[in-house]
C-alpha cells in the first residue's frame, strides 16, 4: 500500500477512474436522451388489452414497472406484479392519452395485425382498426388489407390538397395581410403627421383605403379558393372502429398518415423512422408544438446564433485588441480584466433583464418614439424580437471571446512582433497583418465557444424575444426580407415548453427528448465546422518550429 | 573629455584614437549613454562611435547589457515598459532620441537580425515582400516587387535555395535557412545599417559559416552592429570590437588589437578566456 503511494501510481487510477466517470455521464445522457426520444420516431407495436372489467383498450406500452409491495393486498404481495402505461390516443373520446392498467386487471395481451396508428393533425394520435375509406358516404375501398394498399395514393393526394392551402393561406395570404398592414400604418401615419388638418390628406387616404379594398378582394378570392378545395378534400373520410367497437368517422384531410406496427416489416420500419425524422426536421409543429417537425425553431435558433456572433465577435476581438495590445498594463487595465472574467461568469437572466430594460424598453422605445409614433402604444421594435435576443445573447457572449482573443493574442511570440516592428511598420500593421492572423486559430476557439454557449442559453430570451408558437419566420420573402423586430422560436425554449407547458406533457416527452437531442447536435455541428476552419487556419500558421 | 569616473577614464584612450577620425565618418555616434529599467542602470556612461561600412562587434559576458545597447539603436527597448534613455545616440548627426524623430521611419532604416529566426508565418515571398509593403513601396509594380524579393534573397545567399518555393511557407525551411531569411527580409527595406543580435548562436556550424560570410559579403553596402557570445566568430567577422562588461563599456578598438594586445586586464581576461 505504501508503495503503491510512493511510485504514485494510484494518482495514475484516481485521474483515469475521473475520466471514466465523466465519458460515461456523457455517453449515458446521449443514450439516455436517444431511447427516450425513441416513442418519437420508433413504430412499436400496439397491444390490445382486454380487462376483467370488460373493457378493451388499443395501445403502445410506453413503460412498465413493478408495482410497490404496499400498494396490494396481502395475497398479491409475493407475485411480483408489474403495471404498464398505456398510450391508448383517441383524445378526443378518453380525454387522457395514457391509461395504467395493473397487471392482475388484465385478462389478456392481443396485438392485433390490423391495429392501425393514426397521425391527425387534431387531437393527438388515434388508435384503432380501419374500416373502409368512403367518398360522399359511398365506399371506396373495404376491407382491412385492400385499406392499407390503397389509402396512400388517397393521402397523397389529400395531402397534396392540404400543401396547397397551407401554402394560399400562409405564403399568400400571409403576403396580403403584409401588405395590408403596411398600407394600414401608411394611413395612420399620415392621419398622425397630418393631424391638424386630415382633409389635405384625405385623397392619399382614399387611395390607400382603396388599395386595402383590391386586397381585401384578393384576399377573399383566395379565401374562397381554400373553402373550395377543403370541400373537395372533405369528401373523403375513414371510418374506424376503436378497441372498444365504436365507429367513428375521420376525415381524410385530418389525417398525417396511417401505419400498421403490428405487421410492419424491417424496411417499413426503417422507411417510417426515416420519414419521422425527416418531418421532425423540415416540418412545422403541430397541436401546441406536441406533433409535428420543430424547423421554425431550428431556423430561429440558426439564425440568432449567427445575428449573435456577429455582433458579438468584432466587438470582442477589437476590445481584446485594445486591451492585450493598446492600453498601458497596469491596475486598471486588471481591474477591467478581473470585470470581464467575472463578467463571464454572471447567470444569464441577468443579462436577460438588462436587455429587456435597455434594449427593449429603452433602445427600442426611443425608436419607436422617434420613428413609429402613429401606432403607439402598440410597439414596434419596443418589445421582444430576434434583434434584441441577440444583442443580449452577444453582450452574455463578448467576455468568452475577450478572454480567449486575449489568450490568443498574448501568445504569439514576441519576435514575430518584433521583427514587424524593426521593419519599420507601425503597431497597427503589426497586429493586421502580423498578430491577427497568427492568432485567429485562438480566436475562433473563442467563438466556438461563445458560440456555443449561446445556443443552449434559454432564460435570457425568455424575456428579449422567444415565443411557443412564432406565426412567421424572421427571414422571409416580404421586402425587407430581414424582420428582426420579429419574435422568434428556439430549440431550448421549446424543450422547456413542451416538456413542462404543453396541455400534455406526457405525450409530449418523446419530442422533448427528440428537441435536446437535436440541440445537442446543431451544438456540436457549429462546433465541428468552427473547428474544421480552425484547424485549417492552423496549418496555414503554424508557429515556428525550430 | 572630462570626468572623474572610473569608467570614463578607462575610455579615454579610445575617445582619443576616435578623435583622430573626422566626425563626418561616423556613422553612430553615442555619447555619455545611460540606460535604464525601470530604476535599474542597465548601460552606463557609454561612449562609442561607429564607422560607416565595418562591422562592429560587442562582445562580453551575458547580462552585461550588449543587447540592450544594440537595441537602443533601433529604439527597439521603446517596447519595454518603463525604460529610459540618457545621453545622446546620433545618427547620421541626428539624435534619434529627439522628441521630432519618427520611430518607424528610424527603424526603417535600421535593419534588425534576431538571436532566434523569427519568420512571420507567410510564404516566403511575403516574408521578404513585407517590409516593403508596410513602407508603400511599388504597392501597384508587381514586377518591382519581384525584384526588390530576388535581389534581397540573393543578397541573403537564400536565392538558389528557395527560388523553386516562393510561395511555400517560411516556416519549412531549415533553422540556417530561416535566418537568412530574416536577412533577406531586413535588406529588403534597403537600410544603412544592420543590426545583428546574435544572428548565429542557435545555428550549426555549416549555416554559421554562411552567416558569417554573408557578413563579409553585406559590409560593403550596409553598416553592421553584431552582439556576439563566439569570441572566434567576433575576431572573424569584426572590423572593430566592443567589449561590455556589468553594464559598461570597458574598451573599444580595432578588432585585431582587441584580440591581440588589449589596453586593459579585463578585456584580456575575458577574450583569453580566464572568466565570463
Amino acid at each position: 500500500m505504501k508503495k503503491l503511494f510512493k511510485t504514485g501510481e494510484i494518482f495514475i487510477w484516481f485521474t483515469g477512474f475521473g475520466l471514466a466517470v465523466t465519458l460515461l455521464m456523457i455517453s449515458g445522457l446521449l443514450v439516455l436522451v436517444l431511447l427516450k426520444g425513441s416513442d418519437y420516431y420508433y413504430p412499436s407495436k400496439l397491444a390490445s388489452v382486454s380487462t376483467v372489467d370488460g373493457k378493451n383498450y388499443l395501445g403502445q406500452m410506453v413503460r412498465e414497472e413493478p408495482i410497490p409491495k404496499s400498494n396490494l393486498p396481502d395475497s398479491l404481495r409475493d407475485k411480483d406484479l408489474e403495471r404498464y402505461n398505456l398510450k391508448i390516443a383517441n383524445r378526443d373520446i378518453y380525454g387522457l392519452d395514457f391509461k395504467w392498467i395493473e397487471q392482475p386487471e388484465i385478462k389478456s395481451i392481443l396485438y392485433p395485425k390490423d391495429a392501425a396508428v393514426i397521425e391527425r393533425m387534431e387531437f393527438g394520435n388515434f388508435n384503432g382498426y380501419p374500416i373502409k375509406l368512403t367518398k360522399d358516404g359511398q365506399t371506396v375501398i373495404e376491407g382491412d388489407e385492400n385499406v392499407e394498399e390503397g389509402i396512400s395514393s388517397y393521402l397523397d393526394k389529400i395531402s397534396d390538397f392540404r400543401d396547397e392551402i397551407n401554402h394560399l393561406s400562409k405564403s399568400e395570404v400571409g403576403k396580403i395581410n403584409y401588405k395590408i398592414e403596411q398600407l394600414r400604418l401608411d394611413i395612420k401615419k399620415l392621419q398622425y403627421y397630418n393631424r391638424d388638418d386630415i382633409s389635405k390628406v384625405q385623397e392619399q387616404i382614399d387611395q390607400i383605403q382603396d388599395k386595402i379594398d383590391k386586397l381585401n378582394n384578393n384576399y377573399a378570392v383566395i379565401s374562397h379558393k381554400v373553402d373550395s378545395i377543403k370541400h373537395i378534400a372533405s369528401r373523403y373520410s375513414l371510418l374506424v372502429k376503436t378497441a372498444e367497437g365504436d365507429e367513428k368517422q375521420i376525415d381524410l384531410l385530418n389525417i398525417v398518415r396511417i401505419y400498421y406496427p403490428n405487421r410492419m416489416s424491417f424496411v417499413q420500419k426503417a422507411g417510417f423512422i426515416v420519414n419521422k425524422i425527416v418531418e421532425f426536421l423540415v416540418e412545422d409543429p403541430r397541436e401546441s408544438n406536441t406533433e409535428g417537425g420543430v424547423f421554425p425553431a431550428i431556423f430561429g435558433t440558426v439564425m440568432m446564433v449567427i445575428l449573435m456572433s456577429l455582433v458579438a465577435v468584432p466587438f470582442g476581438v477589437i476590445a481584446a485588441l485594445y486591451l492585450r495590445e493598446y492600453a498601458k498594463q497596469g491596475a486598471f487595465v486588471r481591474l477591467v480584466r478581473i470585470a470581464v472574467n467575472n463578467l463571464a461568469g454572471i447567470p444569464s437572466i441577468v443579462f436577460g433583464v438588462f436587455g429587456l430594460g435597455f434594449f427593449i424598453y429603452f433602445v427600442g422605445g426611443t425608436i419607436d418614439k422617434l420613428f413609429y409614433p402613429e401606432i403607439l402604444p402598440t410597439p414596434t421594435w419596443g418589445t421582444g424580437g430576434i434583434l434584441w435576443a441577440s444583442l443580449t445573447l452577444a453582450l452574455l457572449t463578448v467576455p468568452v471571446v475577450i478572454v480567449s482573443t486575449e489568450e490568443a493574442l498574448a501568445s504569439i511570440p514576441r519576435g514575430i512582433r518584433e521583427a514587424s516592428l524593426a521593419l519599420g511598420s507601425t503597431k497597427w500593421q503589426t497586429v493586421r497583418r502580423i498578430v491577427l492572423p497568427a492568432a485567429a486559430p485562438g480566436i475562433l476557439t473563442g467563438v466556438i465557444l461563445a458560440m456555443a454557449r449561446g445556443a443552449g442559453e434559454v432564460a435570457p430570451l425568455m424575456i428579449t424575444g422567444v415565443v411557443k408558437l412564432a406565426p412567421n419566420l424572421p427571414l422571409d420573402g416580404n421586402f425587407p426580407f430581414f424582420h428582426l423586430d420579429r419574435k422568434f422560436m428556439h430549440l431550448g425554449f421549446h424543450i422547456f415548453d413542451v416538456g413542462f407547458q404543453s396541455p400534455n406533457v406526457e405525450a409530449a416527452l418523446p419530442m422533448v427528448y427528440m428537441t435536446t437531442l437535436l440541440l445537442i447536435l446543431i451544438v456540436v455541428l457549429l462546433n465541428i465546422s468552427a473547428m474544421v476552419l480552425r484547424n485549417r487556419l492552423r496549418k496555414k500558421y503554424k508557429s515556428s518550429t525550430f | 573629455m572630462l570626468s572623474v569616473d572610473n569608467t570614463s577614464k578607462l575610455n579615454e584612450p579610445q575617445a582619443g584614437t576616435q578623435k583622430a577620425d573626422s566626425e563626418k565618418h561616423t556613422k553612430i555616434l553615442v555619447r555619455d549613454m545611460n540606460f535604464y529599467y525601470g530604476s535599474v542602470l542597465a548601460l552606463q556612461n557609454v561612449s562609442m562611435n561607429i564607422q560607416p561600412h565595418k562591422v562592429t562587434a560587442l562582445i562580453g559576458p551575458s547580462g552585461c547589457g550588449k543587447s540592450t545597447f544594440l537595441r537602443s539603436l533601433n529604439r527597439m527597448n521603446d517596447l519595454i515598459d518603463g525604460v529610459r534613455v540618457e545621453g545622446e545616440i546620433k545618427i547620421d548627426g541626428v539624435d534619434i532620441y529627439d522628441t521630432s524623430i519618427d520611430v518607424v521611419d528610424l527603424r526603417k532604416r535600421i535593419g534588425m537580425i534576431f538571436q532566434k529566426s523569427n519568420p512571420f508565418p507567410k510564404s516566403i515571398y511575403e516574408n521578404v515582400a513585407y517590409g516593403p509593403r508596410v513602407n508603400g513601396m511599388f504597392r501597384r509594380d508587381k514586377k518591382k516587387m519581384d525584384e526588390i524579393v530576388e535581389k534581397s534573397l540573393k543578397q541573403a545567399a537564400l536565392w538558389d535555395e528557395v527560388k523553386d518555393r516562393m510561395n511555400e511557407s517560411a516556416l519549412g525551411l531549415s533553422g540556417g535557412q530561416q535566418q537568412r531569411l530574416c536577412i533577406a527580409r531586413a535588406m529588403a527595406i534597403s537600410p544603412e545599417i544592420l543590426l545583428m543580435d546574435e544572428p548565429a548562436s542557435a545555428l550549426d556550424p555549416i549555416s554559421t559559416a554562411k552567416i558569417e560570410e554573408l557578413i563579409h559579403q553585406l559590409k560593403k553596402e550596409f553598416t553592421i552592429v553584431i552582439v556576439t557570445h563566439n569570441m572566434q566568430q567576433a575576431a572573424r567577422v569584426s572590423d572593430e570590437t566592443a567589449f561590455f562588461y556589468l553594464g559598461k563599456l570597458i574598451e573599444f578598438d580595432k578588432t585585431s588589437k582587441i584580440f591581440t594586445k588589449p589596453s586593459i586586464k579585463q578585456t584580456e581576461d575575458y577574450v583569453s578566456g580566464r572568466f565570463g
